[in-house]
């Protein structure tokens, strides 16, 4: 059901005096305070795990990486044997209140090295590759809100993509209103009410539903964030989380997304430019929760489509891996979670993964209050990845 | 072989799909000259683009140079004669692909777009082989850099994911193979080039270069020359050519015998061959084709500013942006989206409010929108579509 039709439906059944729909339960409570929020932020392009959590007592890294390796005097040691990246220094405070939790060796069965191929598997959650919807666009096929998601982005991603409701793509909430004159909205409202087939009805839906979503969104626009966003499309995305949080939108899932990961060549200036912005967007966004006293009902997690190859390159760079860093920020278990990094069992010079992210998966989607077993086409053993 | 009527209406629809751009008048005098010949005119030999100003500033930045290569070439489209072979330019472009936030160099990019307009309608080996020694190509997917001792695999995987085979047509191995295979395939090194005062191009560095005989999709090659041959041989290569061109050219989802006649229309008449092959088609004229795929970003601008008013240089490029396509700066190496995927709610309202900026009430939209009746009709569905 589109929003139009499920708007003009609602009010039907108001008209009507039927039973209370109980999509006005929903909304009602949905994403007030308590209620659970999930943020993912997407890094593009296959980040450097080995470079972000860095295995830097580990020999086999050291040699294998003569040139790119992170030292044991740059690193910020976690535990003695691992360290965060020094440009990852603004989540230092966070792993010391255990509010920091990194998942090392995460992957899935049967790997693809293809940036395409292997997001298409984190988004639908389904290795195989045989489902057309993503993990959490099967979370909101079962709410009655299709507002229940939102992507900062120009166009929906795969994962918030369901059979019947795909998240809201908003490119960022200043902008995120019509501007047109009388006549022209009129025409508008008159071509969505005709009757079209195929793609041009597609069409059709998807313009009626930005009428719907742009009203929906109006006065949200309040809220004035106090902490500083690091400039360009991330900070801003994160700020604008925040605002529509404290504005109540009745959203549960916010999709983030940065990218450049893709280091095959100069990884020693690109990557440290990237995680710096990843820390200073998630330290701002964190200091604005705890204003809100929201911090611990908002859950963000951390994925890159693969992890690169252990061995650099001979362009000061690596190439596409298979096992990845995942990371998780807020009411979680702190700490370093799973069995960790093997680099002595390698899987064709990549490392081996050792947690299948959909058991990570599982413990977001319980946060926002989902079975994963709904979610996954396999169910998955919990990784404890909630506090 | 179609045989219907070839009024205005029909001719609306070849122009939409072919060039993008039309008005009224254009879609009447094709419709006069009836489908051959219309059909030709359109697919003349591609008029060369003038040639970008890049050196009137010596200091500008890169986006400032990025900026005006994007409003060169959509200006050349909005000009030309055969506007036909800019939207197969488009094609190339997003297939490809080629990010200025990776190569920086203005003059690479637009050599590489100059190559593409020019063997982009012709026989694919020929311009494989051009991309293959593509010094934006080379610089994009790293294979400049790549040698013997530690072969780079980035641009080996996707010419076999991307540009020819499709991804599931080859192993790892064969990506290893041709990532050797490629070894030495390199550039000028821009220092040298600025010292000698000639431009970056195509250098072979035989001491980088692995000459061990390596095994690709069952053949024993050596260089990359060899493993361009075998990709150009494949069959598989013009299928996968075949589907994406006819769902950018004639509808989201072709069906599968139609994809198998059109791959060995393609591997014997080239893309052009392909295009005259497809505009004389009774499939093409078909009332549900009609306004069957979503304009991209780039072509609903074209489209949109060649019947309308003049934007300001900043405000379009805000509105590419917005919209989600900026020529030259594609999302990832797989190129650009299409179908519903341009019509999130951000970029569909971006669409929108650029409106009122562009037209005015008497704007010609017969072209623009299947069947409109004035200008306002830019608000309705079928003005997201080719």
């Amino acid at each position: 059901m589109n929003r139009r039709s499920f708007v003009q439906h609602m009010l039907t059944t108001l008209a009507a005096g039927g039973a209370a729909p109980s999509l006005l339960a929903r909304t009602a409570r949905a994403a007030g305070p308590g209620e659970k929020i999930l943020v993912v932020v997407q890094l593009s392009g296959g980040n450097d795990a080995l470079n972000t959590l860095v295995p830097y007592r580990d020999r086999g890294y050291r040699s294998a990486r003569p040139n790119l390796a992170v030292g044991a005097r740059e690193v910020l040691d976690l535990d003695g044997a691992l360290g965060l990246h020094p440009a990852l220094r603004g989540l230092a405070a966070f792993w010391e209140q255990g509010r920091l939790a990194l998942i090392p060796a995460v992957g899935y069965p049967r790997p693809s090295r293809s940036h395409f191929v292997s997001m298409a598997v984190w988004h639908s959650a389904d290795p195989s590759r045989k489902s057309l919807e993503g993990w959490l666009g099967r979370w909101a096929d079962g709410e009655d809100d299709p507002f229940c998601a939102v992507d900062l982005g120009l166009s929906t991603p795969l994962a918030l993509r369901g059979a019947e409701h795909a998240g809201v793509a908003m490119g960022g909430l200043d902008d995120f209103q019509l501007r047109l004159p009388e006549a022209a909205l009129n025409r508008l409202e008159s071509g969505l009410s005709r009757a079209y087939t195929g793609p041009l009805d597609a069409t059709r839906k998807a313009m009626a539903r930005l009428l719907d979503d742009v009203a929906r969104v109006q006065g949200l626009r309040g809220y004035r964030p106090e902490a500083e966003y690091p400039q360009g499309p991330f900070g801003n995305a994160l700020r604008d989380v925040v605002r529509m949080i404290a504005g109540g939108l009745t959203s549960r899932v916010y999709y983030v997304a940065l990218g450049g990961f893709d280091t095959h060549a100069g990884q020693l200036e690109r990557q440290p430019e990237l995680l710096e912005q990843l820390a200073a967007g998630l330290g701002a966004f964190s200091q604005d929760l705890k204003t809100l006293g929201r911090e611990n009902d908002v859950l963000v997690l951390g994925f890159s489509e693969f992890g690169r190859r252990v061995r650099e390159n001979a362009s000061g760079g690596t190439d596409h891996g298979k096992a990845g860093l995942m990371f998780a920020l807020g009411p979680v278990a702190g700490g370093v979670l799973g069995p960790g990094y093997d680099l002595d069992d390698l899987d064709d010079g990549d490392l081996r993964y050792r947690v299948d992210f959909r058991s990570v998966y599982a413990g977001a989607a319980a946060f926002i209050g989902a079975r994963p077993e709904e979610l996954f086409p396999e169910p998955q053993p919990l990784l404890r990845l909630l506090g | 072989m179609y045989t219907g009527p070839f009024s205005p209406h029909e001719a609306a629809h070849l122009l939409r799909r072919a060039a993008v751009r039309g008005t009224r008048q254009e879609a009447e005098a094709l419709a006069e000259m009836g489908l051959d010949r219309a059909v030709e005119q359109l697919l003349r030999d591609p008029e060369p683009a003038p040639e970008p100003d890049l050196d009137s500033e010596a200091r500008a930045s890169s986006g400032k140079l990025h900026r005006r290569l994007v409003l060169h070439w959509l200006g050349h489209w909005l000009r030309t004669d055969t506007p036909a072979a800019e939207r197969l330019t488009l094609f190339w472009s997003g297939h490809f692909t080629s990010e200025f936030r990776k190569v920086k160099s203005p003059r690479l990019i637009w050599q590489q777009n100059r190559t593409l307009r020019r063997l982009g309608p012709g026989l694919f080996p020929e311009l494989l082989n051009a991309v293959a020694r593509d010094p934006a190509m080379l610089v994009y997917l790293d294979n400049a850099q790549s040698r013997k001792e530690h072969p780079n695999e980035n641009w080996g995987r996707e010419l076999l994911e991307l540009f020819t085979l499709g991804e599931g047509n080859y192993g790892e191995d064969d990506v290893q193979a041709a990532a050797r295979a490629f070894t030495g395939w390199s550039v000028t090194p821009p220092r040298k080039a600025r010292k000698e005062g000639r431009p970056v191009s195509f250098e072979y560095r035989p001491r980088w270069h692995d000459d061990a005989p390596k095994t690709f999709l069952g053949h024993t090659v050596q260089g990359g020359e060899e493993v361009l041959e075998v990709l150009a041989a494949h069959p598989q290569t013009y299928r996968f050519l075949a589907g994406k061109l006819l769902r950018f050219y004639l509808a989201p989802q072709p069906p599968a015998a139609l994809v198998e006649e059109a791959t060995a229309v393609l591997k014997d008449t080239g893309t052009y061959g392909l295009l005259r092959w497809l505009f004389t088609y009774e499939a093409f004229y078909a009332p549900q084709v009609r306004s069957a795929l979503v304009k991209s970003p780039i072509e609903y601008l074209v489209s949109l500013l060649y019947v309308g008013r003049d934007l300001p240089e900043r405000a379009l490029g805000r509105a590419l942006v917005s919209m989600g396509q900026v020529p030259f700066q594609p999302p990832n190496v797989a190129g650009w989206p299409s179908g519903q995927a341009w019509l999130g709610d951000a970029a569909l309202l971006a669409r929108l409010n650029l409106l009122p900026a562009v037209l005015e009430e008497t704007s010609d939209l017969y072209v623009f929108a299947d069947g409109a009746r004035d200008a306002y009709d830019a608000v309705l569905p079928q003005a997201q579509m080719l």
